[in-house]
C-alpha cells in the first residue's frame, strides 16, 4: 500500500518546467502568481482532505522552492527577508501549502553546509530542479522525543534504520527526507531519498486543519543506510544547536500564520462585499456600509498589518544576524523579534479566523464556502510550538534579565546540569 | 422508502422514532437530574467523530425519553409547569454534551410556547398530547437569499375548497428534520400567515442538506413545501387587514418576544463553554505531553496551563451566573409583564448572557488547543466540535447588535430593543405616516 502511495504522489510530475527566477523582486512576483493559483484550489471544500499534489507542483514550477540556494551554488541566494515573504504570500492562499514550503526551506539549509562532494552536488541539482525536502523528527507517544527510531549496525557492519515518525511535514510530497534517530553512539541525523527500500510513506494525516501540510507518518523497516552520504553519527545534527538555531523554522512558522491572517481578512471582506446580507437592525443598503462591521474590519486590518510589520522587522534582523552571527546583542534581539512575531501572528490568525463569522453571518458557516479553513489552519499550525512559552521567554528577559531562549535548548541545558550534578549516572549513559 | 417530489429531490423516509418518556418528571429537581442523565448519554455520542455528520436520531430519542421535552407544559394544562430557570438549565446541561442537540431542545421550547395560548379545543389537545408523548417541535421560518433575514419568498394560495396551499423552500429549519410538528410562514394575497404542519403531511419534504462546519446536530437544513394543503385548525392569519402590497409586514412582535429564544440560545453557548472546559481538563489529564521547557512531571502541573484553565473557568462561571440571573429575572417578568423597567432589565440581562456566552464559548473552544498540543488537533479526538458548534451557533444573531442595544441604552438612554421589534419599527417608519399608528 505504502509503496504505491510513493508512486501515486510522485515528487513532481515529469512535465514540469521550473521557472528560473533572476531577482528577489521576480521571486515575490512569482509568489503572488503561485498564490493566486493555489487560492483557487484552497477554496474548494472537497479538496481539503486531499493530498495537495498540484499545489506542491505549483510551488516548484514557479521556482519558489529554489530561491534559497546560495549564489555560489548557482542559485538566487535570496535574502531571509525574501524567503520569509514568499512563505507568507503562499500562506495567504493556503497555510498547509505554506508549511510544505516552510519545512523545505528549513531542511535544505543543512545541504549548503555539507562537505563538497558528489552527494551535495546531487542534492543541490535536485533543489534547483524543483524537488522538495521534508522532515521526520517527531514521534508519537513514547519515552521522549526521537527515542524509538534507531540506527544500529548489523552483523555485516551496515547501518540499519528502524522506527516510525509522525507529524512528518511535507514528506509525502518530498524527494528527500530528513530524519532524526538514536544510536549507540548518540543522536544521528539521516537524509533519505523517498524511494529508499524499506521507507514507507503513509497518507494518514487527519487533523481538522493544515491538511495540506501532509504531516502524516513514515515507517522505516530495516532501511539500509548508504554510509558514504547520510548519517553523521555523533555529529552536529543531534548535538546542541546554535543558540539561534530555531529562529529559522520559527520565523517561517510565523510567516505562515501571518499569511493565514491576511488570507482570512481578505476572505472576510470578499464575502461581505459579495454575499452577506444586511442585518435587520442596520439602517444601510449594503452589509459593507454597517459601522460595526467597518470598525471590526479595521481591527482585523490593524492586527494583520502589525503582524506583517513585526515579521518584516524580524526578517531584516535575521539577515543582519547572518552577517554577524557571534554578536550576542543581535542574537538576543533576533530571538525576541521572532518570538514577538510568533505571538502577534498567532493571535492575529486565530482572532480573525474565528471572529470573521460574527460579521459574515450564518450562511457563511455552510461548508461550501470553506471559510473555517483559516481558523482551522491557524489553530492546528500554532499548537506544535505553544506561544505561551515564546511569551514566557520574552517576559523572563524583560523581568529578570535572562537571555531569551528557544525551546529544547533550555530543557537540554537543564538536563545537562542535572547530569553533571549526578556524575555517576552521566558516565553510565 | 424513498419518495421523490416535483423537484426530483429524493428523500429517505426516516425511521420511526421512539419518543415516549420513560418516566414522568414530577418536580423541577427531577428535571435537572433527568437532564444530567441524558447529557451523559449524549456526550458519549458527541465524542465520536464519525457521528459528527450523521442525523442525531438517537440523541433526539434520548431527549424525549428523558421527559425533559415536556417539562414546559403549564400546570393548568396538566404539565409540570417548570420555571424558566429550570428549562434554561436543562438546555444548558444538554448543551455541555452537544450544542446541536441542545438547539433541538431550544427550538422545541420556543415553538411549543404558542401551543399553550391557543384556544382550548381538540386541536390544542392533539398538540398537547403529542408534547406529553415526547414529540418535538421544530421551526421552518427562515429562508436564504433576500436582502435581510425577513425577506421571504414562500407563498400560499387558496384552493377551490378555500384551503391554503403552500409552496416554497425554507432553510435553517432547526430541529424540523426530527420534529413531529414545525411552524413556518408564507406570504399570501390576504397578508402573511403562520402555520403549524405535521411532518407526515403530503408534499412536505425534509432535506438532509445541513452542511455547516458546526452545529451539525441541530439539523438546520431545508424543508420544501410542494403544494402542501394546510389544516385550517393550524393556520394563523397574522394580519387581518388586506395587504397594501407584498411588502406589508406582520403585526409587530411583543417587545420582549425574542428574549425567550435568546435566553435559550445563550444557554446553548454557556453549555458549550462548559463542555469545552471539561474536555480540555480531561485531555490534559490523560493525553497531553509535558512541554519541553516545563519543569514538571505532568502537563497539569505547568503553572501557565493552570492559569489558563483558571481563565477559562472564570469565563464559564461568569456566563453561568449571568444566565442564571437572567432566567430568574425572566420568571419574575412573567408575573408582571407590563412592568416597563423589568422589560428593560430582562432585555439587558439576556443580551448580557448572549454576549458573555458568545465570548466564552468561542474563546475557550478555540484556545484550548494552545494548551493541549499538536496531537489534540487529530480528528479522532473530535475536540474542534466545541469551537465549530459555538462559532456556527452564534452567527445567526450577531452579537455586535446585542452590544449595540446595550450601549445605546447606557449612552443615549434608548430603551433596549430586540432585533425584530427594531426592524418592525423601522419598516413601519418607511410606510406612510398614518399607517404607523396601526402597526405600532
Amino acid at each position: 500500500m505504502s509503496t504505491s502511495l510513493q508512486k501515486k504522489f510522485a515528487v513532481i510530475s515529469n512535465a514540469i518546467t521550473v521557472r528560473r527566477l533572476a531577482s528577489e523582486a521576480e521571486a515575490i512576483t512569482a509568489a503572488h502568481e503561485a498564490a493566486a493559483e493555489i487560492r483557487e484550489l484552497a477554496k474548494i471544500a472537497n479538496l481539503n482532505d486531499k493530498v495537495p499534489q498540484r499545489q506542491a507542483d505549483i510551488l516548484s514550477e514557479y521556482g519558489l522552492t529554489a530561491i534559497y540556494v546560495p549564489k555560489e551554488f548557482g542559485g538566487l541566494g535570496a535574502s531571509i527577508a525574501t524567503v520569509v515573504d514568499v512563505v507568507r504570500i503562499i500562506s495567504t492562499a493556503d497555510g498547509g501549502v505554506g508549511q510544505i514550503l516552510q519545512i523545505h526551506n528549513v531542511m535544505i539549509r543543512g545541504v549548503f553546509n555539507r562537505i563538497d562532494d558528489e552527494f551535495r552536488t546531487r542534492l543541490i541539482a535536485d533543489i534547483l530542479a524543483g524537488k522538495r525536502f521534508g522532515n521526520a523528527l517527531a514521534e508519537g507517544k513514547g519515552k521522549g522525543k526521537g527515542g524509538l527510531t534507531r540506527v544500529e549496525r548489523n552483523a555485516e557492519g551496515k547501518l540499519i534504520l528502524n522506527g516510525r515518525k509522525v507529524f512528518a511535514t511535507g514528506c509525502l510530497l518530498a524527494e528527500w527526507i530528513s530524519i532524526s534517530a538514536t544510536s549507540d553512539e548518540g543522536p544521528v541525523g539521516v537524509l533519505l531519498n523517498r524511494n529508499t527500500p524499506g521507507l514507507f510513506l503513509e497518507d494518514d494525516w487527519d487533523a481538522f486543519g493544515q491538511q495540506h501540510s501532509v504531516s502524516g507518518s513514515i515507517r522505516f523497516e530495516n532501511v539500509e543506510i548508504d554510509e558514504r552520504f547520510a548519517p553523521k553519527v555523533g555529529g552536529s545534527v543531534g548535538g546542541l544547536p546554535g543558540r539561534t538555531g530555531l529562529t529559522w523554522p520559527q520565523i517561517l512558522h510565523a510567516a505562515i500564520d501571518t499569511g493565514i491572517a491576511r488570507g482570512a481578512l481578505e476572505a472576510a471582506t470578499h464575502y461581505l462585499r459579495n454575499n452577506a446580507r444586511v442585518w435587520v437592525d442596520a439602517d444601510v443598503e449594503k452589509a459593507t456600509h454597517e459601522h460595526h462591521t467597518i470598525k471590526r474590519i479595521g481591527e482585523y486590518a490593524v492586527a494583520v498589518r502589525s503582524a506583517e510589520s513585526v515579521l518584516k522587522y524580524a526578517a531584516k534582523l535575521f539577515d543582519q544576524h547572518k552577517q554577524d552571527p557571534e554578536n550576542e546583542a543581535l542574537q538576543n534581539e533576533l530571538i525576541l523579534a521572532v518570538a514577538t512575531v510568533r505571538a502577534q501572528s498567532d493571535e492575529a490568525s486565530l482572532y480573525i479566523g474565528r471572529d470573521l463569522f460574527s460579521l459574515t453571518g450564518a450562511n457563511s458557516t455552510l461548508a461550501k464556502w470553506n471559510l473555517q479553513r483559516y481558523w482551522a489552519d491557524a489553530r492546528v499550525h500554532t499548537t506544535h510550538d505553544p506561544v505561551r512559552w515564546r511569551i514566557y521567554h520574552v517576559g523572563n528577559y524583560y523581568l529578570n534579565g535572562v537571555p531569551p531562549d528557544e525551546y529544547g535548548r533550555a530543557a537540554r541545558l537543564r538536563r545537562e546540569e542535572l547530569a553533571a550534578a549526578t556524575g555517576a549516572t552521566h558516565q553510565s549513559v | 422508502m424513498t419518495t421523490t417530489n416535483a423537484n426530483n429531490i429524493q428523500w429517505e423516509k426516516p425511521p420511526t422514532l421512539i419518543t415516549q418518556p420513560l418516566q414522568k418528571i414530577t418536580s423541577e429537581a427531577d428535571a435537572i437530574v433527568a437532564a444530567y442523565a441524558a447529557a451523559k448519554e449524549i456526550a458519549e455520542l458527541a465524542k465520536d467523530h464519525n457521528l459528527q455528520k450523521e442525523i442525531p436520531w438517537r440523541q433526539a430519542e434520548i431527549l424525549s425519553q428523558s421527559g425533559i421535552t415536556a417539562i414546559g407544559i403549564p400546570k393548568a394544562l396538566g404539565g409540570l409547569g417548570a420555571s424558566i430557570a429550570t428549562i434554561v438549565e436543562t438546555v444548558r446541561i444538554i448543551s455541555t454534551a452537544d450544542g446541536g442537540v441542545g438547539q433541538i431542545l431550544q427550538i422545541h421550547h420556543v415553538m411549543i410556547r404558542s401551543v399553550f395560548t391557543r384556544p382550548d379545543n381538540a386541536a390544542r389537545q392533539l398538540l398537547l398530547n403529542d408534547i406529553f408523548n415526547g414529540k418535538r417541535f421544530g421551526h421552518a421560518g427562515a429562508e436564504t437569499g433576500g436582502k435581510t433575514k425577513f425577506d421571504h419568498k414562500t407563498t400560499a394560495q387558496r384552493n377551490s375548497e378555500g384551503k391554503w396551499v403552500v409552496n416554497g423552500h425554507k432553510f435553517y429549519t432547526t430541529g424540523s428534520h426530527l420534529a413531529e410538528w414545525f411552524s413556518a410562514g408564507a406570504k399570501t394575497a390576504e397578508g402573511d400567515i403562520g402555520f403549524l404542519v405535521n411532518r407526515n403531511t403530503p408534499g412536505v419534504f425534509l432535506d438532509d442538506d445541513w452542511d455547516a462546519f458546526g452545529q451539525q446536530h441541530s439539523v438546520s437544513g431545508g424543508v420544501r413545501f410542494d403544494n402542501v394543503v394546510l389544516d385550517d385548525r393550524f393556520v394563523n392569519q397574522r394580519n387581518n387587514e388586506p395587504a397594501v402590497d407584498s411588502k406589508t409586514e406582520p403585526t409587530p412582535p411583543v417587545r420582549t418576544g425574542l428574549t425567550w429564544p435568546q435566553i435559550l440560545h445563550a444557554a446553548i453557548d454557556t453549555g458549550i463553554a462548559r463542555g469545552a472546559l471539561e474536555a480540555a481538563i480531561e485531555y490534559l489529564n490523560n493525553n497531553s505531553h509535558v512541554w519541553v521547557d516545563a519543569d514538571v512531571e505532568r502537563a497539569v502541573q505547568e503553572p501557565m496551563i493552570i492559569k489558563a484553565i483558571g481563565d477559562y473557568a472564570i469565563a464559564v462561571r461568569t456566563t453561568e451566573s449571568v444566565l442564571r440571573d437572567a432566567a430568574e429575572l425572566f420568571d419574575e417578568y412573567r408575573n408582571t409583564e407590563d412592568n416597563h423597567h423589568l422589560q428593560d432589565e430582562l432585555i439587558l440581562a439576556v443580551a448580557t448572557a448572549r454576549a458573555k456566552s458568545d465570548q466564552a464559548s468561542v474563546f475557550i473552544g478555540s484556545d484550548i488547543f494552545s494548551l493541549l498540543g499538536a496531537s489534540s488537533s487529530y480528528n479522532k479526538f473530535n475536540l474542534n466540535r466545541f469551537f465549530g458548534d459555538a462559532r456556527v451557533h452564534t452567527t445567526h444573531d450577531p452579537i455586535r447588535w446585542r452590544l449595540h442595544h446595550i450601549g445605546n441604552y447606557y449612552l443615549n438612554g434608548v430603551p433596549p430593543d430586540e432585533y425584530s421589534a427594531a426592524s418592525a419599527r423601522k419598516r413601519a417608519a418607511a410606510l406612510v405616516p398614518d399607517q404607523l399608528g396601526a402597526i405600532l
